[in-house]
């Protein structure tokens, strides 16, 4: 009995997420071979990206609002690969090839101010997010076409110089979900992302396992400790950030390979708050991440996704409602659990004070 | 990895892994690079020899079939990667002449004309296959129909 | 030399980049043709516009609960302060003062439950003030929807339903401040009603600081452990500044509104505050100090740029980079700010 409750109250996100959605799915009307499609396919586009926010959390720094930085290097890749016309598959691993150098500076970089910030990464990745948004921009708007060379006039915008608003990726449009064609029951299975999928899983698995991933999660415990224990803890937690970083730039070419288009300037905005919306809808916290956290997320966040427009529209009448409802939610599970998180930390620390004054408090 | 002693042996295994990355890029490159190829099916004269066109042919580039059978003076575009294709080319007409023919393509040429008639006629694969620059006079009447249409426009 | 790095160190390099940065955008008027009164008249339009959203900054900055990332939330308030008062069909005047009525009563409203929330979170409230900021902006969307306003100006007037994206307040309270006592210099106007109640605004703020519970607020702020010890409730100080910082918000929001023409709903005010923040840290306000100095000098250097850029760059450059360059400056300055170490500027 007591074990049950205690499974309730650790998975109250989920637990209430899935009611939302067991109301939401009637009302929305919509077919369930649909719905199952496209959680098949959203599995396949977004899972990477929300796997990429694992690292960090258990470094201790939290939610890696920064992992925009590394859908920008993504992005980065792509745009080249368009312009080169490399084409399938060899474009995508070029892409992340690309992105790779890219990701591990930008990813350095962030480690570097993190640890300047520390105790409010998240708000520090958060705006470095904006800040580099305004870099990418500068590059992608005015760099590109005229300092760096780009062959392909179709890529440009009519003044000659600066990507297009929207880049057509025609040539590696899902290379991955066709590569390997499987339909079960007629519904497509996008074998490969899957592959892709369980290979980074096991990387993290991996990962924690090493001695560095040790040294990580001891340093996400307690700095302090960790440091006098003689873990360099400042290359440890910069370490963690740039493989999210490398992490977030191939899921966001994963992810921009299956949608086959990218809006140039505001791809990648949004990528933060959906990912580290997910991983918390699938009962993660800023502490504590799991892989399993990842795919539970990805099911629950895009079920709401597609249900709450078509949901809105039926019970009220609006689908702007459902659209803005929907938005409601992603903001509002990061804002939950950045409360829960604090006001948990707040209470071991009065705690741990109450202990340490427990004797003088009388004296007083 | 954190000894002091290692890091000359990390370093080269840094470079090595760069180099390796680099040389992958190259390879990826050059199976992935795209062309676009124009099968053009309009008689040709090659050094005064006369290819005619056929009035029918069934087309396909690396094992994939177009759409359609192509007449004549035709042109369908296909896009490939990598350097080396494998087109294969039928009469559909009575004499069922069917070629089949390997040819590469310089990497950094994105756009290849094909000639169907010159090669279905064996002539030698430098006059079959050729860099396809769209011509500027082709150009230059679309752009004044263009700007003809303009003030038409507003 | 000795002397100028000493003023670079005091004045902080970032604002000294800034500060001649606008100098030279200035001086490049006469040389690009383009009038130095114009701009100078749109800077102070710029000025009365937003100085009262920055200056809704320093009461939360000195109690120590950071930059108000969550001023959207007096945002919302100002809004519905707005569109009540259209609704109700008040012009002129008598509209732009019960529009501020009704937003005060919002923002304290918020403003305490926003502060209460903020009180089981100390150490975290930036972050945690954005997304609860961003959260709230979307369930006013929702109500934006259904609220039951009815005003022919405000509604879809077909095929639609609820409020429009953008109400234009033309015929009710546009301009009332901006037009007040105004005059032309060199054709231009100076909005002398905007710039006179920033000022007032700026003074009740000054005096509030002075008072009783201003000095404990800022004793709150700098030594939490301190005050304690003297006798003032911290939880109490907080959500005081956290209702004062709401409803100005509220207030500048509506200021903004007159002057600007035209009241934006639904995402408008998503990311309202950043560009105060942005701007009360380039006057050289920290995380956990700002004061009045901070306000006008941000407010004037950033606003400056804004007006600037986009005029020089336009006429030299036939370019338009401002977009980027403000994204740039702006969220660069926050990140100085949140990233080097606690010392406060004069």
């Amino acid at each position: 009995m007591k074990r049950l409750r205690l499974f309730f109250i650790e998975n109250a996100v989920v637990i209430l997420f899935v009611i939302l959605i067991s109301i939401a799915i009637p009302a929305s009307r919509l077919p369930g071979k649909f719905l199952l499609q496209e959680i098949l396919t959203r599995l396949g586009r977004s899972s990477f990206l929300v796997i990429a926010l694992l690292l960090p959390i258990m470094a201790g720094m939290g939610l890696n609002f920064g992992m925009v930085l590394g859908a920008m290097a993504g992005q980065i890749g792509l745009i080249f690969v368009m312009d080169w016309e490399i084409i399938g598959i060899p474009g995508l691993l070029l892409a992340m090839l690309i992105s790779l150098p890219i990701s591990i500076f930008l990813g350095w970089l962030c480690g570097s101010i993190m640890n300047r910030a520390k105790g409010r990464e998240m708000v520090t990745g958060f705006i470095l997010g904006f800040f580099m948004n305004g870099i990418y921009m500068l590059f992608a708007l005015y760099a590109m076409g005229s300092i760096i060379p780009v062959m392909n006039p179709e890529l440009l915008l009519s003044r000659g110089y600066g990507i297009r608003n929207v880049v057509d990726l025609i040539s590696v449009r899902q290379a991955l979900e066709t590569f390997i064609p499987l339909r079960v029951a007629g519904l497509n299975i996008p074998v490969l992302n899957y592959l892709l999928i369980a290979g980074v899983s096991v990387f993290i698995v991996w990962f924690r396992k090493t001695k560095f991933g040790q040294d990580m999660r001891a340093a996400g415990q307690d700095r302090a400790v960790a440091g006098a224990a003689g873990i360099a803890v400042d290359r440890t937690r910069i370490i963690a950030v740039i493989v999210s970083t490398v992490l977030a730039g191939f899921g966001q070419i994963i992810f921009l390979q299956n949608l086959g288009t990218i809006n140039t300037t505001n791809s990648h905005e949004q990528i933060g708050l959906f990912s580290i919306a997910t991983l918390l809808i699938g009962g993660a916290s800023v502490t504590k991440a799991s892989i399993p956290n990842a795919f539970v997320g990805v099911v629950l966040f895009h079920l709401l996704f597609l249900v709450a427009p078509m949901a809105g529209k039926n019970l009220i009448g609006s689908a702007m409602l459902g659209e803005y409802f929907r938005q409601f939610v992603s903001y509002g599970v990061i804002a939950v659990a950045l409360v829960l998180y604090e006001w948990k930390r707040l209470a071991q620390e009065e705690n741990s004070r109450s202990r340490l004054w427990g004797g003088k408090a009388d004296a007083l | 990895m954190t000894s002091r002693s290692s890091i000359p042996r990390s370093s080269i295994q840094r470079t090595g892994v760069v180099l390796a990355l680099i040389v992958f890029a190259a390879c990826l490159f050059y199976i992935g690079k795209g062309h676009v190829l124009f099968l053009d099916t309009n008689g040709i004269t090659i050094d005064g020899k006369e290819f005619r066109s056929y009035a029918s042919v069934t087309v396909s580039v690396d094992g994939k079939e177009l759409d359609s059978p192509m007449g004549r003076a035709e042109r369908a575009m296909v896009t490939v990667s990598g350097p080396r294709h494998k087109i294969v080319i039928a009469d559909d007409a009575g004499a069922g002449n069917k070629v089949e023919k390997t040819f590469t393509i310089p990497t950094f040429t994105g756009r290849v004309l094909v000639s169907i008639p010159a090669l279905l006629g064996g002539a030698p694969a430098e006059h079959w296959i050729a860099p396809f620059t769209p011509r500027p006079a082709e150009r230059a009447p679309a752009e004044k129909m263009q700007r003809y249409q303009d003030p038409g426009r507003e | 030399m000795e002397q100028i790095k000493r003023f670079i160190a005091d004045f902080g390099l970032p604002r000294v980049i800034i500060a001649v940065y606008l100098l030279g955008l200035f001086l490049m008027t006469p040389m690009v043709d383009v009038s130095l009164w114009g701009a100078l008249s749109d800077v102070f339009t710029r000025i009365g516009m937003n100085g009262i959203m920055v200056l809704a900054l320093i009461p939360m900055i000195q109690s120590g609960c950071g930059l108000n990332f969550g001023l959207s939330l007096g945002v919302i308030a100002g809004l519905l302060g707005a569109t009540f008062s259209i609704e109700m069909g008040y012009v002129g005047v008598w509209g732009f003062i019960f529009a501020i009525l009704v937003s005060q009563v919002f923002g304290a409203i918020f403003g305490f439950g926003y502060g209460t929330l903020l009180n089981c979170v100390k150490g975290g409230e930036m972050m945690i003030a954005t997304y609860v900021g961003f959260s709230s902006v979307m369930i006013m969307s929702i109500a934006w929807l259904v609220l039951p306003y009815k005003s022919p100006v405000m509604i879809w007037g077909y095929g639609g339903e609820g409020l429009r994206t953008t109400i234009s307040v033309e015929g009710f309270w546009r301009h009332i401040l901006d037009d007040f006592l105004s005059f032309p210099i060199a054709g231009y106007r100076f909005p002398t009603g905007a710039i006179l109640f920033f000022i007032l605004v700026s003074f009740v703020i000054w005096a509030f600081f002075h008072l009783k519970t201003g000095t404990a607020m800022t004793a709150v702020g700098s030594n939490p452990i301190y005050a304690r010890a003297s006798g003032i409730s911290v939880n109490r100080m907080r959500i005081i500044s956290v209702i004062i910082s709401t409803m100005l918000g509220a207030m500048g929001i509506i200021v903004y509104q007159q002057s600007f023409g035209f009241i934006q709903l639904y995402d408008g005010p998503l990311y309202m505050a950043f560009p105060a923040v942005a701007a009360i840290l380039i006057g050289g306000a920290g995380v956990n100090k700002a004061s009045l100095t901070n306000v006008f000098l941000g407010v004037t250097l950033y606003q400056g740029i804004l007006t600037m850029t986009p005029l020089i760059f336009n006429a030299v450059l036939k370019l338009d980079m401002s977009d980027v360059i403000r994204i740039i400056v702006s969220n660069g300055m926050i990140l100085y700010a949140l990233t080097r170490k606690m010392k406060v500027l004069k």
